[in-house]
């Protein structure tokens, strides 16, 4: 296969994130996560460092249907992309939460972690409901799609993520 | 030379460079000269040896009647406590060489005012040496003359079984970490050449396992679902069409540990290989929600094809190698928590996931039933074993429980009776834990009358073991390069291990053999003060296991090991005298 450019990486997940920014249901991924779970991403517990892993939960059917659409969406361009949908943490500012992903790609996914500090693209693509394009970065290239729900509010954003062309490094494998 | 002394320790016994016993050891248990030891045929007996002086010096052993003895140099592995000042733990081991000049202090280990060094010593009685008493020495040169410690061994009249009765695992995940230990075995390797010296250090790892009569299990996807191709055979087209394609680099991988091909020889810089060349116990396979099926279609026909025609083909392949024998291990390891996909495979906290398991199995058993392929379907099962065990038993089951396994002896039993297969989990003990530490989980395994005990993590002993040590619970196992080693070397804790399980392996053959194996295993048991079972605190006989936390439970979940602190240093020689009576 043909490596392509970073030219032509850039401009297919910036045309990729836009067509998630028309497809990803906000209404849909806000079921996804339990009540219960997104209480303890929310608030975990300072003494006990894994149970909001340990109560980490899902709607399988919400989970599934979401699944499904990021993987489509990372099939629009003809190159390894990792899909993954943010959420806002209710009540927290600017703290996000990871809450599907695909393949091994991803340029902000802290290992187990519950929730972390949104990346100052990822608060641009909530305030503007826009496209963004990451900053440059050596291995990765990476778009944001906003993910509005019924009232049109920004509720979250899908990251694309794709090996930088120029990278050397091989591309992650265990995650 | 006068500067110069020898003196031998126990193996629970381990000290810091300037003499001070380890505080989990108690108080030094010197063994008087001669050194007296006591082996079965095929198996090693072992004791600590420490130099005191300062100077240029060398070492030689011998043992006569066809015994071998092998020297390691212990490392002192500094470690800091909250600012506190730096200490030091020996812990890994690093063969000697023939000859190999030393000094003390030990200019490698840089250790300020080093008074003395410790070395490890294993002895080992060949299957076909002659039973009674072999006479030897340990000779110490330095200026041009020479002391001794004289060693006498027994070679008692029994040989150890050629597998052990209990598996001890050391469980690792994918292979990244080998380059970061391994730069210079890699140089700028990249492609074929890049996989195949992965290969070749993963076989030793596999090899230094199995000369510690324990296991290596190596997984090779993320939770993800992908993994490197060393561990998958390649994939092509999609749906009815879909079929494995490229099998070079999977055989390459798999095919010596399947065969057996890969224990004839040891891993580099370490004694030769001794253990028979069996296949091994068991393996990994690649299957999981994303491989070989696409879950894009997950509850589509497209996926059942997918799974079902490819998990055949597998299965064809591996018939048409003849690698019948080992355990090929259909697991599923990944966990919601970790957002790839909606359910739990691997310590599965709600119920509700047990239909997936159980929808995987039906695909599995579609595609693998009936098969000369010895298929197993491996379960890490933790808060739901209970129900896991009524829910999902039945299919060729291998059971792999979390610390909760505690409180369920009935249950155990009944899966015992039903004839599957029973290990559980947890870690291997922080270096400054007592020297006889991983034993514990050893002595629990086989006392519960399990079948294994996967250490969770064994091949990661952090990121500077050696001057910024945090206590390598995680790697027993530890790289070899900074001494010029392209392996693999061992430690005292899995030499520790390999000499607990060689005393259960006579143990059980013996008592087994008189039929009273039942009987020994009370005995012993009440004369160790470790707890096999526990009740349930109140949460968990109150609540389902979705609302069990560390918190109602008062215990933490991660299989970290808290080694039980009130036990004698030296509580395991119960168990190996009455392994050495049963010989009687």
């Amino acid at each position: 296969m043909v490596r392509p450019t970073l030219k032509k990486v850039t401009a297919e997940l910036l045309e990729a994130a836009r067509v998630a920014g028309v497809m990803v249901d906000g209404e849909l991924a806000g079921k996804i996560i339990s009540e219960r779970a997104m209480r303890y991403i929310k608030y975990p517990n300072p003494r006990y460092r894994f149970m909001t892993g340990d109560y980490y939960d899902v709607d399988h059917d919400s989970f599934l249907l979401m699944k499904k659409t990021l993987l489509r969406l990372g099939r629009l361009v003809d190159f390894p992309c990792g899909t993954s949908l943010w959420l806002q943490v209710p009540g927290k500012k600017n703290e996000m939460t990871c809450v599907v992903q695909n393949f091994k790609l991803h340029r902000y996914y802290r290992f187990g972690a519950g929730s972390q500090p949104a990346a100052p693209e990822m608060i641009k693509c909530l305030k503007t409901g826009e496209v963004v394009l990451a900053p440059a970065h050596k291995d990765l290239v990476t778009t944001l799609a906003p993910v509005r729900d019924s009232l049109g509010d920004v509720v979250g954003v899908v990251e694309f993520c794709s090996p930088n062309p120029g990278s050397k490094t091989l591309v992650p494998a265990w995650s | 030379m006068a500067e110069f002394k020898l003196k031998a320790f126990d193996e629970w016994t381990a000290q810091d460079p300037f003499g001070k016993v380890k505080a989990a050891d108690g108080q030094a248990r010197v063994i008087g000269e001669p050194v007296v030891l006591r082996a079965a045929r095929g198996a090693y007996a072992s004791f600590r040896l420490v130099v005191t002086g300062k100077g240029d010096y060398a070492l030689s052993a011998s043992v006569g009647g066809g015994l071998n003895v092998e020297l390691y140099k212990s490392w002192y592995h500094r470690m800091t406590s909250r600012g506190a000042k730096p200490f030091y733990t020996p812990d890994a081991l690093v063969p000697l060489k023939k000859a190999q000049k030393l000094r003390l202090p030990d200019p490698e280990n840089r250790i300020p005012r080093q008074k003395q060094q410790e070395f490890w010593v294993d002895v080992f009685v060949p299957r076909g040496s002659k039973a009674g008493v072999h006479s030897g020495r340990i000779v110490l040169r330095a200026g041009g003359a020479n002391i001794g410690l004289d060693l006498e061994v027994e070679v008692v009249r029994a040989t150890l079984p050629d597998e052990p009765v209990v598996v001890m695992d050391n469980n690792s995940y994918g292979c990244r970490w080998l380059a970061e230990m391994y730069p210079e075995v890699y140089g700028r390797s990249k492609g074929a050449k890049y996989w195949s010296k992965t290969i070749e250090l993963l076989h030793h790892y596999y090899r230094i396992s199995r000369e510690h009569r324990t296991v290596l299990h190596n997984l090779g996807y993320g939770h993800s679902g992908l993994g490197d191709p060393i561990y998958a055979p390649k994939i092509a087209g999609r749906g009815r069409s879909k079929r494995l394609t490229d099998w070079k680099l999977y055989d390459a991988h798999y095919g010596p540990l399947l065969s057996g091909e890969t224990f004839k020889t040891a891993a580099p810089g370490l004694p030769p290989a001794r253990m028979k060349a069996s296949p091994i116990w068991g393996v990994y396979t690649p299957i999981n929600p994303d491989w070989p099926a696409d879950y894009l279609w997950w509850g589509e026909p497209g996926y059942e094809v997918e799974f079902v025609n490819c998990v055949k083909q597998l299965d064809a392949h591996l018939r048409k190698k003849g690698w019948t024998r080992s355990r090929i291990e259909f697991f599923l390891n990944h966990k919601k928590r970790y957002r790839w996909y909606e359910w739990d495979g691997d310590e599965q906290k709600y119920a509700k996931d047990n239909a997936r398991h159980q929808d995987m199995v039906d695909l599995w058993e579609k595609a693998t039933k009936p098969s000369r392929v010895n298929w197993v379907y491996r379960a890490d099962a933790s808060w739901q074993m209970k129900r896991q065990f009524e829910e999902l038993g039945g299919h060729r089951n291998f059971w792999v429980c979390g610390g909760f396994i505690n409180w369920y002896p009935r249950e155990v039993k009944r899966v015992l009776d039903r004839g599957e297969h029973v290990w559980w989990y947890g870690g291997y003990p922080a270096i400054n834990a007592a020297s006889s530490a991983p034993l514990q989980n050893l002595w629990r395994t086989w006392a519960r009358g399990l079948h294994g005990f996967c250490h969770w993590l064994a091949v990661s002993p952090g990121k500077d073991p050696w001057f910024n040590c945090t206590g390598a619970a995680t790697g027993p196992i530890y790289p070899g390069e900074r001494f010029g080693i392209p392996g693999p070397i061992p430690s005292a804790r899995l030499k520790i291990l390999r000499n607990g399980i060689q005393d259960i392996d006579l143990l059980e053959s013996r008592a087994r053999k008189a039929g009273k194996l039942e009987r020994v295993r009370k005995a012993i048991a009440r004369k160790v003060p470790i707890v096999l079972w526990q009740e349930p605190p109140p949460a968990a006989r109150r609540l389902p296991p979705e609302d069990w936390d560390s918190e109602n439970l008062a215990t933490e979940h991660e299989p970290i090991m808290e080694a039980i602190r009130s036990l004698e240093p030296d509580w395991w020689k119960v168990v190996r005298d009455r392994a050495f009576q049963e010989v009687k």
